[in-house]
């Protein structure tokens, strides 16, 4: 019996504790989200999704909200790769996950742009550069997050800075 | 304006763009998935990965998760019903299992830069290999004859050796600026393979003499976009020891691909390599008796790549993971047991004997533990 109790009052603590973690932080998590895979819903999908991670791994999560952002990245990388293997793939029709890339409707013409920019870098280039220019982490929070080292980050946020700019400016 | 401030400007434009989420909505849509696979958080078994154990006539089960790779239990199942892995699993650890020529089981901790060596009898932690100066174990192998390799990220990627049953970690072969991922030993423990990237943006194999340290690196042709950004991954040689499996990414049409390829471990360069699959990820050769696979995406459906000789045959196996796409992030991995090949996907567990022309659907994936 005892253990019961305090089996219940573990559960009720983590769902304080995701709650909190929710309310703090859901809203960067969403933009953050959204530069990554562009299109609302999918952006929302993914960071439920990361959440409901961190609900099941809450005891194991040391730092719950880089736990929460790591599955916010690889969930937004794990849709684009689906999406990607989809367009290789046209006999493939029971996809489930083939969202349009853009929501056409909730962009304005600049915004779209820049969008377009960003979805045209590669992967880790996009999420280093959403990393440290959106979420302000710093290198080592950037590896941390990606699990790649920190001179690759370096390298990514060189390279993208760089081509992010000659597309903006490619743009202009 | 500065380049970076342009940057930051155009980001916060995008995800900043349109009304302020509802997180009162927000959070009840999430409570309400949250009952709806609401299941005891202790006590179940997820199985993840699975790992060969001949000696002990048991699978190896690590839990992980597909969306943080960071997570945790040690299970040991009887080989007969890989569903329902036994209560004899109760250590802690993170990562892949290792398989040893003895009974006990290396399992690589990333989280805290050790490798941990289980009884899978008891379930129980034997020994921990850790590098005392402070490195973070990223990738291990054990050779035959029970050396364990472990490949080292500190201030600079290094390989290192102990033995599995103790001794300190020796330090062998660094390399300063470079990263490195992927580890690979010789079936007959004479070379260890590293993938990594060096400081000039270009991408390498080091084939390592465990021996006399002697490193050689195959790289690609100049100019080569393969040889760009990212390091060679999923190292794994023939059962021969006569050619090298690598994953190779790329970047194209803004999102990374991944292409499973092999070269003769003799050769000069990664010119000569060969593709193997569009869609390596995770294990690139699996071996039962004498057969050997690769996971393979053809067409949109799962498939596997039977490697017969050295001319890759595909072998279309019916009944297999339905996934209707193979789906990665770490979610679809084909590995070996001792007598079947596994598959998983994102909810399910698959098994096929070299002997069959069918998957069997062996359990459903539950992420309740």
């Amino acid at each position: 019996m005892m253990a019961t109790v305090t089996s219940l009052a573990g559960d009720r603590d983590v769902a304080a504790g995701v709650e909190a973690v929710f309310r703090a932080e859901y809203r960067s998590l969403l933009r953050l989200a959204r530069l990554l895979v562009d299109d609302v819903g999918s952006a929302e999908e993914v960071v439920q999704d990361a959440f409901v991670a961190l609900h099941r791994g809450w005891d194991r999560a040391r730092d719950p909200v880089a736990f929460v952002r790591t599955c916010v990245v690889n969930g937004a990388r794990g849709r684009l790769r689906r999406r990607a293997t989809a367009r290789r793939h046209p006999f493939a029709g029971a996809v489930q996950d083939a969202s349009p890339e853009v929501d056409p409707v909730v962009l304005d013409e600049d915004r779209r742009a820049v969008a377009t920019a960003l979805r045209a870098l590669p992967d880790r280039q996009r999420e280093c550069l959403a990393l440290r220019y959106y979420a302000d982490l710093s290198e080592a929070e950037i590896a941390g997050t990606l699990g790649i080292s920190a001179g690759s980050v370096k390298t990514h946020i060189h390279r993208g800075t760089a081509a992010l700019a000659r597309r903006l400016e490619d743009l202009r | 304006m500065s380049t970076e401030q342009q940057i930051r400007d155009a980001l916060r434009s995008v995800a900043d763009d349109g009304p302020d989420p509802d997180v009162d909505a927000a959070w009840a849509q999430l409570q309400h998935r949250l009952r709806d696979t609401a299941a005891p958080r202790r006590g179940r078994w997820v199985l993840v990965a699975g790992a060969a154990l001949a000696a002990a006539a048991a699978l190896v089960f690590v839990t992980t998760r597909p969306d943080t790779e960071q997570s945790v239990d040690v299970g040991v199942a009887d080989g007969s019903d890989a569903s329902q892995p036994d209560d004899r699993t109760h250590q802690s650890a993170v990562g892949v299992p290792i398989t040893l020529p003895a009974d006990p089981v290396a399992v690589l901790a990333p989280e805290g830069g050790a490798v941990h060596v289980m009884d899978p009898a008891t379930g129980q932690r034997v020994g921990t290999i850790q590098d005392s100066g402070g490195g973070r174990a990223i990738d291990a192998v054990a050779t035959p004859a029970g050396d364990v390799f472990v490949l080292l990220q500190g201030d600079e990627p290094m390989l290192a050796r102990a033995r599995w049953d103790g001794g300190d970690l020796e330090h062998f072969v660094g390399w300063p600026g470079a990263s490195a991922a992927g580890l690979a030993i010789h079936p007959g423990g004479r070379l260890a393979a590293v993938g990594q990237l060096g400081t000039d943006g270009r991408s390498a194999i080091a084939l390592v003499d465990v021996q006399s340290a002697a490193v050689r690196e195959l790289r690609w042709p100049a100019g080569d976009p393969r040889g760009e950004l990212h390091q060679p991954q999923e190292l794994s040689f023939s059962p021969d020891g006569s050619q090298l499996a690598f994953v190779n990414v790329h970047d194209s049409d803004g999102t990374e691909g991944f292409d499973a390829y092999v070269v003769d471990v003799d050769a000069t360069d990664l010119g000569a390599a060969r593709q193997i699959s569009n869609a390596g990820w995770e294990d690139t050769w699996n071996r039962i008796g004498d057969v050997t696979f690769a996971p393979s995406s053809i067409g949109g459906i799962v498939a596997v790549t039977r490697l017969d000789d050295s001319k890759p045959q595909v072998r279309f196996v019916e009944g297999g993971p339905d996934v209707g796409l193979p789906t990665l992030n770490g979610v679809l991995s084909v590995q070996a047991s001792a007598e079947h090949l596994l598959a998983r996907t994102e909810d399910a567990w698959y098994a096929l004997h070299p002997a069959d022309d069918a998957w069997r659907l062996i359990g459903f994936e539950d992420w309740t533990g």
